[in-house]
This record gives C-alpha cells, structure tokens and sequence, in this order.
C-alpha cells in the first residue's frame, strides 16, 4: 500500500490523486490480468469524471466492489498494492469524495472544476484587460466600471488572473468573496 | 485417474489436469477467453472463476490443478460476481459495434458476452482505438479490438519460438503488437499464421480474401495443397526436404501420385499460384523441391508401405499408357483387380514418352517410374490400337477409355493438306522416337504458341533449324509457361505474335511458305467460336519456310474410327455420365474427357476413375494410403531475415550449350539449395495442429 497517499496534506485533492497515481501505475502499463489493467483504467476515468463534475451516484459503490476484486484477483502483486490503496484512500477520504460527488466542490482547491473566479471590487480600476483575455466573454464591464466574472458562462481557465495588472482576480474554492452581481462605477 | 465433483456432478480428470479443462472434457461448460487448450494457461481473464470447496474467494478454474475429492462450483455468487465484472471491464474499452469486425459470429469474445449476457454500460466507456495495419503480407492487424489476452503473444514466442509479438504500448494504452513499429518481415516474423489461429477476437487475421478461396477452412490455410489437383501434402514433404528425409518426400508424393519424378520435371505447378509465401517474396520452388527429393531417394522406403488388397480375380482393360491411364492402371492393381494396359504406340507413356520433349523430360526418369508400375503387377500390350471398345469389353469386366487427344488439329487454311504439313502431335513423336526429323527442312513455321508448339519449336531449334513460331495472342498473352517463353527466346525462335494466317504458299508438294498479316487485337466469341480481328493495314507478308507444323489443338481420335463402340459427342469426346460412358462398365478419364491438360491432372483424373470403377466392380474405391507418418515440431524458432530469403532458381544450362543436345535444360538443385529453399516454406499447415477452440454454442447446451 502507499502511505504517502494516505498522509496528503491540505493542498492534496485525494480525486486528483487517485487520479494520478491509477494513471502512472505499472499496472497501466502492463495488460496482462483484466483486474489490474482495466480496473487501473476504470479508477483513473472514474477519477477524472469526478474532478470533471461528471460522477455518477454509484461511483463509490462500484469503485469499492471494484478494487476488492483487485486485491482479490489479480495476477500480480502491484494490481494487488492499487486495489488496496485506492480501497484505503476512499475510505480514509471518503468525505472529500463526498463532497466532490455531491457537493462540487474541492476542499484543495486542486479540481479547476469546482473552483471559481472572482474579480475584488476593492482592486478593480475598469480597465478592461481581463475582458481582452477572456475567450469566453465571461467576463462583464466597460470603462471606469468593476468588471464582473459571470459564472455561467465561465471555463475556469485562469487566464484572466496573470491579465490583471492590479492583482484584483483571484480564485476560490468553498469561501467566496463578495462583490457586485453587474459592472459599477469604480469607487477609485 | 482424479475424482472431483464439479456442480455436483462426480468427474474423472487426469492428474495434473486444470479444473476448467477437467469440466470442459466432462461437458461442463465454464466461459474462458485467455485459456487456450495448447497454450500454458495464465490467468489473466478470470472469466473462468469458480469457487473451491466453499472458499470464500474465486479462482481462475485454468490455473487451479484439480485434486482428489475437490469439490468445485462453477456458478457460485463469488464466481459469477468475478466473471461478469471481468467481462463488463473488458467490453467498456471494447468497440461495441461487432456487424463490421471480420471476426464477427466466430468472435469468442461475442459468444462470450452473448451467453453471459452483460454488457460494459455501468463503466465508464473507452474505446482504445489504434490504427489497422495492413501493409503486412498476409496477416492484417486490427488492435483496436485486442483485449490482451495474450494468446498470440504466448504462441508467438512460446509455442513457435519466434518472439516477434509481445505487449506494447501506445497512446491508446497496451495492446499485442510488434515492439518498436517494425513490420513484420523487419521483425523476424515466418507468417506462420500461428497468432491468428490462437485470437479469439478480429485483432490479428488473415489478409482480406486469404480465406475466402476454398469452401474447406484447411484449404484455404494450406492453398499449396489446395490447388494441386492430386491434393499432394506439399508442406509435410518440403519439411521432410529441409529436415535432409527426401525419401519421406517422396513417400508423401507417392501417397498421391505414381510419378514424382514426371512431375518434378515437368508439373505446370499450379501449387506455386497458391503458395503463400508469393505474397512476401516469390513462392516456394515447389516443383524443383519434388525433383530434387526423388532424385536424393536413396533407400525407397515407401516400396514396402502402402496397401495391396487380395486380388478379385476382376479384369480391367486400360486403353491408353498416359498419365491417366497408368495411374488408374497402378490403383486398380493396388485395389486387386488384373488390369492390362492397351497402348497404340511401341512405348508406353503416352505423351511423357511419345509428345514431351527429352529436353524437358529424360526418357530414363520416365521409364524408371513406369517399370515400378509394371513391376507391381499391371500388364502391358504396347503397338495394340483397340478400335471396338465393345467387341474389348466381352474379355474384360470393366474398360476405361484414358485414350487422352493424341491426333493434332490444322487450321483450315489453304494449302493445309499440302505434303509438307504437319501436327505438332506427329512432329513430337517422330522426335522423341529419334527419327530422322530433316523432311522438314531447313526453316519451319509453327502455328501456336502454347506448351505444345514451344515443345515443336524448341525440338526444331536443337535439329539445327531456322524455327518461327507464330500465333494470334499478343506478345503479353502468350498462354506458353514463361520459362517456356524466355528458355525458348535464349535459343534462338523467332517469336511472331499477333499474327492470323492466311495461307500456306506453294504446291501440294512443296511448301514456300506462310502467309500471315498482323493482328492489333482480336476476340474470341466462345459461343460462335468465331475470332474478330483487327488488321494492320498492310501488315500482309510471306514467311518463307519448308515446312509447317499446327500446334493448334487435339483431339480423341476416336470419331475416327467406324463404331467405337461408346456414344461420341460431335467433338469426338465420349458422352458420360460422371466417368461412366454409354456402355455399362466402360469408364472414361484424362485428356479424352477434360480436353488437353497437364499431367498433375490427368493423374488426379486417373485416380478418380480408380474410385469409380472398383465401385463399379464392388469394392469400395478407396484408394488412400499414408507412405509415411508425419511430425511436425511447432517450435519453429527464428531465421534471420526470414522474410526477405530469396527463391532459389535450378542452375539453367547456357543457351548456346543447351541447343546442342536434347539432355536436360537444368541441373537439379544441389543439397544446399534444396535445404536453402525449402527454408523458406511459410509452413502454413502448422496452423491446422491447434486444436480447434469451441464457442459455447458448440458445447451442445450441455449446460
């Protein structure tokens, strides 16, 4: 089992780790048991559709069954390790998967997915280089206005934050600042 | 023997036995997919889970060894909960269409999931999509439907040695294929067919239209075998050869035909058409291959094998001393029936003896197979031309009328009748018989290009003559062998094609020449028979010559005579009904039947009409026999460069040499050359040693 997966600190997303760690593992890059191959391919694209908000009710279910059959049948020793870590990780971290699931949102703030931007009335001067950045358009405002980041039609790409000269885009996860829901005069 | 129960049926299992192959035997079906009863079982698949003796935990029934007393459920909650997740994980990186795949209704895999009836729509779903190969020679790769079993692979390198496929990697993810990208001739592969035999799924298989030749599966695995019409085993005799056995080469050639030596000289080798190996490089030099084992057949260990049936006390007459007629003539002896050949010439053989030139086919060689039949008991009349079938019938109590087309047909053409016009069928003779051949003089026209008039033209040309031989097909058309054409070209004829004929100048007793004119294309309507021709204007010329030889065609010969006694089509052929003629108990085969043709065939004929007539007689027409007991090692191994080893070619004597006499045009290959070339046989038939593997459906419900 790997330990350092299950001590992640707070900037650690288990989804994203998990992730990672089905990707990169040997049994992705050996095919010879089903239980090892395809069970690391079903965890890495499970993984990834969570951190994409695309899960499914019935992914920790599936996911558990899943790696209990790994650690039961397959072929080798390492099939064997990702079953067990990844039935410690959703277990030890089964509030975070939770709250991905349920709840959209990534405590790490790693799953771009459920973060979100936000322009700091306070920061913004109107000057619009956000808006030229912004591919989506998402982004509300003119001239001398404090510019308003509308979530619907926002990607989470993050271009808009190194755009900004005065530093008045950030990104957040649970905790959301305040700020005007349309573009007003700036205060400054 | 192990005692075991399987779902509460007691089975008996041999020690060391898998329980999956041990339930299998017993008629209980378990679902497997990487098990493969010839390859080391793995695991990997789990579709064959089963509990044992109440275990909490499934395990793979193929690698679990079955013991006294064990007690196995094959559809335990644990079982079933293993096998359908395994195939539910398997079919979500699967493509779900299966209408295109090739494989699709012989697809293990479809069987599979249509019996367990799961899908993988609870998982999430990736298609692993890697792009077809088919650059390679004869075997096309489509991985995109792999599911990793590693059934190739383990054939690949385990049972064949040859390690050219193993597990790799690309943006797709794993899947069997050749490591580094090579193709398959630069990756050692001896297309041996092997990997596709063993894939359950369409991933590896035959090229497109490989299979599609034959109705039989085996023929179309071995063409080689499938297109000699004597069905000669040509892999097992080509591994004798590489193997130094020539002696159970030619036992195996004897199985099916009495004159290997005949047909090493002078087999048109249709075998070659269909070898495999012609889809890489050239194909095998099958014919040489034949010459070489018989003339290396020291010991002539298949004298003593074979069968000899009690005799009958049955007479059978033979009209004719062909390839046809001597091969029924060998069998019906063989069958014990009293058999007396009939032959009208003073030399048995036909048109091996009297027609096919010594250049291309020694007297010798001939005679010493011949003497084997008659030393095995046939009798021989030879200058004896029956020309009333019925009044021979009243002696015998069946005939067979193997007469094959030994009168030649002229063009009816002005001036045909003249003195100095010949058929290449009397020419042939004359030469062969080593008369003087100077009435023709010293330039001569022959009319066909076919085998026979380049037999006529390239006699001629060892007689010192000026030889032109013309014909209507163009120059790419010609329907002569290419050796024929390029041997021929070396010694000097003067090929005219695309010529028609108009007349043969001179006088009634004596010829100055042929007149002809040039033909830009020409059409036959087989319906009217008719030739349209379109002319070059003023192509019209004389070939001064003295004499002129038709190699334009053959016949029977026997409208000729006043009552043959069997019923003649207008062409002169007999009217059968399978080999059976009008007459009761009179049986027609060979050339007098099929037209003119070659020998193989002629011989395939003769064994044939064997069948019929001992039917006939009351036996039961079989004629099979087994010369010499085959093996095989599957471990092949590999050869470097396997792919790219070139045909070996018999050394041609020089032309200038070569015209001088009548011996031989070529030396046999030497030890090295044979061994060389029969190297590099694909081995097509190792394919055929795997055991079929059964879908479900074929276990007949027994579950």
């Amino acid at each position: 089992m790997n330990e350092k997966l299950l001590n992640l600190t707070d900037k650690q997303c288990p989804v994203n780790e998990l992730m990672n760690y089905a990707k990169t593992h040997k049994c992705a890059d050996c095919g010879k048991c089903v239980f090892g191959y395809e069970g690391a391919t079903q965890l890495e694209l499970t993984m990834a559709d969570i951190t994409m908000k695309r899960s499914r009710a019935t992914d920790m279910e599936q996911l558990k069954k899943l790696c209990t059959m790994m650690v039961e049948q397959s072929l080798c020793d390492d099939g064997i390790e990702l079953g067990q870590t990844a039935l410690a990780m959703l277990d030890k971290y089964a509030d975070d998967f939770a709250a991905h699931i349920a709840k959209k949102s990534c405590k790490a703030g790693v799953c771009k997915k459920f973060v979100t931007f936000h322009i700091l009335p306070d920061l913004c001067i109107g000057c619009g280089d956000c808006v030229d950045e912004c591919e989506d358009d998402a982004i509300m405002g003119k001239k001398k206005f404090i510019h308003v980041i509308d979530q619907s039609e926002c990607t989470q790409c993050g271009k808009c934050v190194s755009a900004c000269d005065e530093e008045a885009i950030v990104m957040a996860g649970a905790v959301k600042p305040r700020g005007p829901l349309k573009p007003v005069p700036c205060k400054r | 023997m192990i005692k075991l129960t399987i779902d509460g049926k007691t089975v008996e299992a041999r020690e060391g036995q898998s329980v999956l192959h041990a339930a299998l035997d017993a008629g209980i079906y378990i679902p497997h997919l990487c098990d493969h009863p010839d390859l080391e079982a793995k695991g990997g698949c789990r579709l064959c889970s089963v509990s044992i003796n109440g275990d909490a935990a499934a395990v793979p029934s193929c690698t679990t060894i079955v013991e006294e007393g064990m007690v196995v459920n094959t559809k335990s909650e644990a079982a079933e909960a293993v096998r359908r997740t395994s195939m539910e994980l398997m079919l979500a990186t699967h493509p779900s269409e299966c209408t295109g795949c090739p494989k699709f209704g012989k697809c293990e895999l479809q069987s599979l999931y249509q019996v367990m009836g799961v899908n993988g729509e609870d998982w999430r779903l990736k298609p692993r999509i890697v792009p077809t190969d088919e650059k390679n020679p004869l075997i096309s790769h489509l991985f995109t439907r792999c599911v990793r079993c590693g059934r190739c692979i383990r054939a690949c390198q385990d049972k064949r040695g040859v390690k050219v496929l193993d597990y790799v990697r690309d943006a797709s993810g794993i899947h069997a294929g050749i490591p580094e990208g090579k193709s398959l001739i630069d990756a050692g592969c001896r297309f041996c067919g092997a990997c596709i035999e063993v894939c359950p799924t369409g991933s590896i298989v035959d090229a497109v239209g490989l299979m599609e030749k034959y109705p039989s599966y085996a023929d179309n695995v071995v063409p080689c075998s499938a297109e000699c019409p004597a069905h000669i085993d040509i892999p097992a005799y080509i591994r004798a050869i590489r193997e130094g056995r020539p002696g159970d080469a030619v036992a195996i050639i004897r199985e099916k035909v009495p004159f290997p030596l005949v047909l090493g000289h002078i087999c048109n080798h249709l075998c070659e058409t269909g070898c495999k190996r012609g889809n890489i490089n050239d194909p095998m030099g099958i014919r040489n291959l034949k010459r070489y084992a018989v003339e290396h057949d020291e010991e002539q260990a298949w004298k003593a094998k074979g069968f000899m049936k009690e005799r009958t006390g049955k007479r059978v007459a033979v009209v004719g001393s062909g390839p046809c007629g001597l091969t029924a003539a060998y069998y019906l002896n063989k069958l014990g029936h009293d058999v007396t050949v009939l032959e009208k010439r003073p030399q048995l053989g036909g048109p091996m003896t009297s027609g096919i030139p010594a250049y291309r086919l020694p007297l010798e060689d001939v005679m010493e197979e011949i003497q084997y039949i008659l030393d095995s008991g046939v009798k021989a009349e030879v200058n004896c031309t029956v020309t009333d079938v019925a009044a021979l019938k009243k002696d015998y109590d069946a005939v067979l009328v193997a007469v094959g087309v030994s009168k030649g047909k002229k063009l009816p053409l002005p001036g045909a009748d003249f003195k100095q016009v010949y058929t290449a069928m009397d020419v042939l003779a004359d030469n062969r018989a080593n008369k003087d051949m100077s009435y023709l003089g010293d330039t001569v026209c022959v009319i066909g290009a076919g085998s026979v008039g380049y037999d006529v033209a390239r006699s001629l040309v060892r007689k010192g003559m000026t030889v032109n031989l013309a014909c209507l097909e163009q120059a790419d058309k010609i329907l002569a062998d290419m050796d024929d054409q390029t041997e021929g070209a070396e010694e000097g004829i003067n090929l005219l094609p695309g010529r028609s004929f108009e007349a043969i100048e001179g006088t009634p007793d004596k010829v100055t020449g042929l007149r002809i004119h040039t033909v830009l294309s020409s059409t036959y309507d087989r319906a009217t028979g008719k030739v349209t021709e379109v002319v070059e204007e003023g192509s019209q010329t004389v070939v001064p010559c003295d004499s002129v030889v038709f190699a334009t065609g053959q016949h029977t010969g026997l409208q000729e005579f006043d009552n043959f006694g069997i019923e003649l089509n207008e062409r002169g052929f007999p009217v059968l009904d399978g080999f059976n003629t009008s007459m009761d108990g009179v049986f027609a085969a060979g050339d007098a039947i099929t037209g003119i043709s070659f020998v193989i065939k002629a011989i395939q004929q003769g064994r044939l009409v064997t069948a019929a007539i001992d039917r006939y007689l009351g036996g039961d027409g079989e004629i099979a026999e087994t010369l010499c007991e085959r093996s095989a090692d599957p471990h092949i191994g590999r050869i470097e460069g396997f792919g790219k080893l070139e045909r070996v070619e018999q050394t041609l004597r020089a032309a200038d040499e070569r015209v001088k006499d009548e011996l031989d045009v070529y030396h046999t290959y030497s030890c090295d050359q044979a061994k060389c070339e029969a190297e590099r046989c694909l081995q097509c038939d190792l394919r055929l040693q795997f055991t079929p593997v059964k879908l479900w459906s074929e276990y007949g419900g027994a579950n």
